[in-house]
């Protein structure tokens, strides 16, 4: 499915069409599920995720067309966003580490590759220019959901010293990607 | 500054703390309501989804099991069925008034005037509003003529189709003049349809479906 069509697909949604939220979902939740998969490790909690995803997917569809970035990115954030919420609810140690090992290895496909080629590497190469722990710290945020404290306790260091550490990487991140 | 001092978090800070959701949901409530008048925050919101977005390759997909597409089903459509009477019935008796109306109506079938109109009130004319479509450019705009919005809520304007499984939302009617763009699917078949509004939370129903009570109706004529 190409980006266009996913596209299509959320603007048909937007217009209350069942079909259009089905073929969505056919076409995009095993990447949503993914995305709560890797936040959450829990499958049964994922897929109460996953189906609070798509019920929200159907209610703001109509708010997709104002947004700047790709559809998929759109539905990721989607997901992304509620898997974390379950996750700062939960407030316990993630219990799904076993869970994670067995996924397989993280490699996008070499479609996906092409697609996203040039602004992945440009992030990549951004990335790299941060402090590894640094840049590490952004991944896990994104990637894992982890909060502040997460990372302050991670690197045993106080919650403000943290915030003030991640903002700093923002900023250079962002004098490295321009625009 | 040392590592310790507590920095103020600037506008930059804020949108990608908001786009990495790390924000706190008081904080993330305040921020949008920022979002909501501030086009060059959400700018920066933007920014940080599009530039962060390739981190998201790295995620392999997982096929989820067929029950959550069931459930998300049950969860969207299966709790809608009861609403369908009331507007099924709207629908007809209005589209059956209208048929009466039409036959008086001296330029039905000048096709130099493809303008529509809706007038949806009230029994006793408490709220009365007034739409106008322009058949060609999907131009609908809606004028509240008298009544006001209930405090804390919403108006928001549905169109009802010939055999359409659910009323569609047209959106929430922000000020007593609304300007809505009918997207091109909608413009086809413009017979026995019907225009009304419900009541509903600020934003608009959550559902997708009509939540509050219809406020008012009318089918939309060839004016």
């Amino acid at each position: 499915m190409q980006i266009d069509d996913v596209e299509k697909l959320i603007g048909r949604v937007a217009l209350r069409d069942r079909a259009a939220l089905l073929s969505l979902y056919s076409a995009t939740s095993a990447k949503l599920f993914g995305v709560c998969l890797r936040i959450l490790g829990d499958r049964a909690e994922s897929e109460d995720v996953l189906q609070e995803a798509y019920v929200r997917i159907w209610q703001r569809a109509d708010q997709y067309a104002q947004r700047g970035y790709s559809p998929m990115t759109w539905l990721i954030t989607i997901a992304r966003n509620l898997a974390i919420d379950h996750l700062r609810a939960r407030r316990a140690p993630s219990a799904g580490t076993e869970l994670l090992e067995m996924l397989p290895d993280s490699a996008p496909n070499p479609e996906q590759a092409a697609l996203a080629g040039e602004a992945r590497a440009q992030l990549g190469l951004c990335l790299d220019g941060l402090e590894p722990t640094h840049a590490d710290a952004v991944r896990r945020v994104y990637l894992d959901g982890d909060s502040y404290q997460d990372l302050a306790t991670r690197h045993a260091v106080p919650l403000n010293t943290m915030r003030t550490w991640l903002r700093r990487s923002l900023q250079k991140l962002k004098e490295c990607l321009g625009g | 500054m040392s590592d310790t001092d507590h920095q103020i978090a600037n506008d930059d800070d804020s949108a990608a703390e908001y786009a990495l959701h790390l924000m706190a949901p008081a904080e993330r409530a305040a921020f949008e309501q920022r979002l909501t008048v501030e086009p060059a925050l959400a700018a920066k919101v933007d920014y940080w989804h599009a530039k962060l977005a390739p981190l998201a390759d790295e995620i392999v997909p997982v096929a989820p099991p067929l029950a959550v597409q069931k459930r998300i089903e049950a969860a969207l459509f299966g709790a809608s069925k009861p609403r369908l009477v009331w507007w099924r019935w709207l629908a007809g008796g209005l589209v059956a008034a209208a048929l009466g109306i039409a036959v008086l109506q001296p330029n039905l079938f000048s096709p130099a005037a493809p303008i529509y109109i809706a007038e949806l009130a009230d029994e006793g004319r408490s709220l009365v509003v007034v739409a106008s479509l322009n058949a060609a450019s999907g131009a609908l705009v809606v004028t509240r003529q008298s009544g006001v919005v209930a405090a804390g809520r919403d108006q928001e304007l549905w169109i009802i189709l010939p055999n359409a499984d659910a009323p569609i939302s047209l959106g929430v009617l922000a000020s007593a003049q609304t300007e809505i763009l009918l997207p091109d699917e909608l413009r086809g078949n413009l017979i026995d349809v019907v225009l009304a509004i419900s009541d509903e939370p600020l934003g608009g129903s959550p559902t997708g479906a009509p939540t509050g009570a219809i406020l008012v109706a009318g089918p939309l004529t060839l004016g």
